[in-house]
């Protein structure tokens, strides 16, 4: 059913599926990596249940469930990491403020968050609250001045809670179960790590917090190797060893919730962003030495380490786009999330995109794969499952587990702009030289500007008024085959048709009148001597506006051997009006000899 | 006190003065007064004969006025279906510079030249179309050629003269006179160019001929003449290939390229055009001949090579110079365009399409101080015949300066001095249509159309307004229509396209 459909491109195997794993989580809580002492790698899990429920950390192996352990608290991030050599890798699990991090699936360390300064007021309602000293609606109103005072986000997440709960009960249990013990720890929204050295394969945890810190901590003794403050909530954290490792240098990249990107160095004193997104960023990863980024608009920006955009792929599909607007009434985003992709034994980088039921693979200028799904994709991961490589793993919103390995024999030959434009587009204009001539005369404007500046000035005005004079006497002599009057448009258009002596007069006439316009008459001039008119009065008892009439008459030139014309004049006439209405001026043809 | 005599002529002497000072009308009065004394003076009857026929010379050379008869009941045309590229008819499959929206075309349906010529060679559309066709004085085309102005013409002579027909063809003994080295060449073109009888001419040239034993190539030039204005162009090709063997001359070679022409065989009429050159190098009626055949087949660029090869033989050929700038002012060099223009200013002409060029050519290079002025004066000088252009230039400016109600007016005042100018009506269309009066700009769009069949934005136009409208039927049948007159038109293309599945699933 999830099968594959772009058999063109055959970049991945058909997924091998697992269809009662039942994985409902965000992608920030996958991570692959081998659990006990042996190579093989497995894909980890934590899954946030429901309401409470169902909080589990789950690893995969081979097509199968391997174990599962149960989580006290939600989980935000995972992160599989290192610390201690030659030893059992570990899991880090970030829940609400605190990292869980377990060993052979058993909790090992708890490391919760340092608190923040606390308000004083808040800290000693609370501790009255503990003490019985105050009632909890007397707690609850100092809270909610100090929310009118300071704001809702500056205070501890308990009071936070106190706030929003409704139930006395609740309140009161809070009050009993954290008393005077109150804490201000920053929940952990976003997790990465970095290896410490080539000596010592250890890594570095880096995560970042509400309270907008990002903190460095060391991954075996837990202690706190650096804490940042940047200016807003970071999100994403991706690192970047520079020469490999954090002893020698490296680069944390931090996508913050108001969409900016902050770029952290060894040694750095002040941050600020490199980077500033117009709309909101979505996902950011890093891709060889570029930061790539989704924003709501379904750009995928690609910018080098400085922040300067190098590339941009439009992955918006208008029509796709307003339909589902129309439909559900709330704007999707097209481009879910992005992956780094990287294949080692043919040196081949790119960027997976999930798209609704596709992945696109781009680098900084194409488009290399689309592969096509028959279902809604929830996230994917790449990495190394099992004993393969390249392994993608993908997870549909219906909860089924996808597995796809990169073929060995593909490669990324075939590419496309990604913005891809028509043919027609890309045709290069054939600008004109600039000519010596050309050039003479931008030399001369410069010089001259002011004077060309007012003669051209005068001329035109000139011209508009030479147009609006002779517009005025036409006008007023009604010789137009277009009314001019507001009152009474009407058109006229004459035709001639036949090549003589006897030629066919048709009369057009289109009103564009609000009304109907009444009793009006056709009225014929020419030079007698010359023409001759079966009906040199045509009556016009109705014109309905929007509709075309059509009067018809023959006329007849006496004299063809003369072989002179002259002009033939129709007039729309009204009794009531002095002047025709409209008037059509028809230059007639020479005519021919009769056919005798 | 000189007593020197003035010297006056008189008689014969005189009238001969006159003739060779082209004082023709002076020359023909003294001639009348001379036979009125001696009715049988062959000498000043033949001078008089000159006279007469001077002053109606039509050159042959250019004189292609063809009727609808001619032009759509051709049996002369050698090969009906040519392959692309031999044929005026096909050209647009190889010609590399047909876009009507970068060079507008002409009422016939052909790209506009540097120059009006008669392009009456051109069929367009079927006889029926044509017939259809609205006529006016400017735009119809007579039936038969024969009928038509070359009647005039010898109509117009006749209320000349006040004593009646000089010489009476029905009772002059023309094997006599026909016959006569004297007075034949006098009476041929008197009764050719004056009088207008080709049958009576052409005898006249048959018997003269044969009294030259066959040997003399005027005779036979002539003949040619008489049987193209006949449209007997198989006789007028041997006539002309005969005289070539005796004599070869600019004329001849001219001739019959024109007869190729006429044929629609515009590759012999190239390789007589060559040969021609062959013998006369860098003969500016060759290189012309050439350069126009080139045109009409849309290869611009050999064309301006030899309208160019022109300048370098006669630089003051303005039918080269024009065509060379119109093609530099289209291919988006306007400043250069100017400089040709200005050269015809400075030899002297002064005409308000010129200045409307010049006017033209400034506002596209962007030399805005001459650009309004050069327009003003064609304006102040036009006359009737041109106005409808000017007004709808003035327009085009108008819309260029961002003056749409000026503009709509301008138009307004072209279609009062032309009705029938089918661009202004599809301008004053394109007005209306952005004003949001739809229904103001159909009409227009279709009299336009109704005008100017072969019109490509008129139909294009109309298609829009028809898709947008929802009329499917009415805007596939105007896309056709389009295509024909611009097969390359992509956006035309695609609607089709588009169109095509609604047919599908009926």
């Amino acid at each position: 059913m999830a099968r594959s459909i772009e058999e063109n491109s055959r970049k991945w195997t058909a997924p091998v599926l697992m269809k009662s794993g039942e994985v409902f989580c965000p992608s920030t809580c996958v991570t692959l990596g081998p659990i006990y002492n042996e190579s093989e790698s497995k894909l980890i899990i934590g899954t946030g249940g429901h309401r409470g429920m169902n909080m589990k950390l789950r690893v995969f192996k081979d097509v199968d469930q391997d174990e599962e352990c149960t989580l006290a608290e939600s989980p935000t991030a995972i992160m599989h990491f290192v610390n201690e050599a030659r030893a059992v890798p570990t899991i880090a699990v970030a829940a609400g403020s605190s990292l869980l991090v377990y060993k052979n699936m058993k909790p090992f360390y708890k490391f919760t968050v340092p608190s923040s300064p606390i308000i004083p007021t808040e800290l000693e309602a609370w501790k009255a609250a503990a003490s019985n000293k105050i009632n909890p609606n007397t707690l609850s109103t100092v809270l909610e001045r100090l929310v009118t005072d300071v704001s809702f986000s500056k205070l501890t997440p308990m009071s936070q809670t106190y706030i929003l709960s409704k139930s006395n009960e609740d309140k009161l249990a809070l009050i009993e179960k954290i008393g005077g013990k109150i804490l201000n720890s920053g929940t952990i929204t976003c997790i990465a790590k970095l290896t410490k050295s080539a000596a010592d394969i250890m890594d570095i945890l880096v995560f970042g917090t509400e309270h907008c810190d990002v903190f460095l901590i060391d991954g075996q003794a837990f202690t706190i190797i650096q804490q940042i403050k940047l200016q807003s909530v970071p999100v994403t954290i991706r690192t970047y060893g520079m020469s490999g490792y954090f002893d020698v240098d490296y680069r944390i990249f931090v996508h913050t919730r108001d969409s900016l990107i902050f770029s952290i160095k060894r040694n750095d004193t002040e941050y600020k962003p490199i980077i500033v997104s117009q709309s909101m960023i979505t996902s950011m990863i890093l891709h060889n030495k570029s930061i790539v980024y989704t924003t709501t608009e379904d750009h995928i920006t690609f910018c080098n380490f400085k922040g300067k955009k190098t590339g941009r792929a439009k992955c918006k599909d208008k029509v796709w786009n307003i339909l589902l607007k129309t439909r559900v009434g709330i704007t999707i985003f097209q481009v879910k999330m992005i992956e780094p992709f990287y294949y080692e034994t043919k040196q081949l980088s790119a960027v997976i995109a999930v798209f609704d039921k596709e992945l696109r693979m781009y680098n900084d200028s194409y488009l290399l794969d689309v592969t096509k799904f028959q279902k809604p994709l929830a996230w994917v991961k790449y990495g190394c499952y099992g004993r393969e490589d390249s392994s993608l793993i993908v997870c549909f919103k219906d909860g089924t587990l996808g597995i796809q390995i990169f073929r060995r024999t593909a490669n990324f030959d075939i590419r496309k702009d990604f913005n891809e434009v028509p043919p027609a587009h890309a045709l290069k204009l054939q600008i004109p030289k600039k000519t010596k001539i050309f050039i003479d005369q931008t030399q001369r404007e410069l010089e001259f500007s002011s004077k060309i500046h007012n003669a051209y000035q005068k001329h035109l005005f000139n011209m508009k008024f030479k147009v609006a004079e002779s517009y005025l006497a036409l006008a007023s002599s009604a010789t137009s085959s277009v009314s001019t009057t507001s009152s009474l448009p009407i058109e006229i258009a004459v035709d001639i048709n036949g090549f003589g002596p006897t030629h066919r007069m048709t009369v057009r006439l289109l009103s564009s009148s609000r009304q109907n316009l009444y009793d009006m008459q056709i009225s014929i001039i020419c030079d007698p001597e010359v023409y001759e008119f079966e009906t040199p009065l045509m009556m016009v008892p109705i014109l309905t506006p929007g509709h075309a009439y059509t009067y018809t008459t023959l006329l007849t030139c006496k004299d063809p051997e003369r072989a002179t014309t002259s002009e033939v004049r129709a007039l729309l006439i009204h009794e009531k009006r002095a002047t025709p209405i409209v008037t059509a001026v028809i230059k007639m043809p020479f005519s021919e000899f009769p056919l005798d | 006190m000189s007593d020197d005599p003035v010297i006056e002529f008189t008689g014969f002497i005189k009238a001969c003065r006159l003739f060779r000072e082209n004082r023709l009308p002076e020359a023909e009065v003294v001639c009348t007064n001379l036979l009125r004394k001696n009715p049988l003076d062959q000498a000043t009857w033949a001078l008089k004969l000159q006279c007469l026929s001077d002053s109606t010379y039509v050159d042959e050379l250019e004189n292609e006025d063809m009727g609808l008869a001619e032009t759509f009941l051709d049996q002369n045309v050698i090969a009906p279906s040519a392959r692309p590229g031999t044929s005026f008819q096909r050209p647009k499959t190889t010609a590399k510079g047909i876009n009507p929206i970068l060079r507008p075309s002409t009422n016939a349906g052909r790209p506009l030249s540097g120059v009006v010529r008669p392009q009456s060679a051109f069929k367009s559309g079927s006889m029926d179309q044509a017939v259809r066709t609205a006529r006016t004085a400017k735009t119809a085309r007579a039936v038969s050629s024969t009928s038509a102005r070359n009647m005039r013409l010898g109509t117009a002579s006749m209320a000349a003269g006040a004593d009646g027909e000089f010489v009476n063809l029905a009772r002059i003994k023309l094997p006599k006179y026909a016959a006569d080295p004297q007075v034949n060449r006098q009476l041929f073109e008197y009764v050719f160019y004056f009088v207008n009888d080709i049958k009576v001419a052409h005898e006249i040239a048959g018997i003269a001929s044969k009294a030259a034993e066959f040997e003399d190539y005027y005779w036979k030039n002539q003949l040619a003449k008489c049987y193209l204005r006949l449209g007997m162009l198989q006789d007028a090709t041997k006539q002309l290939q005969s005289s070539l063997q005796q004599r070869k001359l600019i004329e001849t070679f001219a001739l019959l390229a024109k007869t190729y022409n006429r044929v629609d065989q515009p590759m012999a009429a190239l390789r007589t055009y060559a040969e021609g050159l062959d013998a006369f190098s860098e003969d500016v009626t060759m290189l012309t001949g050439m350069a126009r055949v080139q045109e009409a087949l849309g290869e611009y660029e050999l064309s301006i090579n030899f309208y160019k090869r022109v300048l370098d033989a006669q630089s003051n050929n303005i039918e080269a110079i024009a065509c060379v700038a119109t093609t530099y002012y289209y291919g988006g060099k306007p400043e250069i365009a100017l400089r040709y223009y200005r050269r015809i200013l400075q030899m002297g002409v002064s005409s308000p399409e010129l200045f409307m060029n010049i006017g033209l050519c400034c506002l596209a290079a962007q030399q805005f101080d001459f650009a309004l002025s050069s327009i003003i004066r064609a304006q102040a000088t036009m006359t009737e015949d041109v106005a409808a252009d000017v007004w709808y230039n003035i327009g085009q400016v108008m819309v260029d300066v961002g003056d749409l109600p000026s503009a709509a007016r301008a138009y307004r005042l072209a279609l009062t001095h032309d009705p029938d100018h089918s661009e202004s009506l599809v301008n004053l269309g394109i007005l209306r249509h952005r004003e949001g009066r739809t229904d103001e700009a159909r009409s227009l769009f279709g009299s336009a159309i109704s005008k100017n069949p072969l019109m490509f934005e008129g139909n294009y136009n109309l298609a829009l307004v028809c898709a947008a409208q929802g009329k499917y039927h009415e805007c596939r049948r105007l896309i056709e229509r389009a295509l024909e007159a611009f097969p390359d038109h992509d956006h035309c293309k695609r609607m089709l396209n588009s169109l095509k599945p609604l047919y599908e699933a009926i």
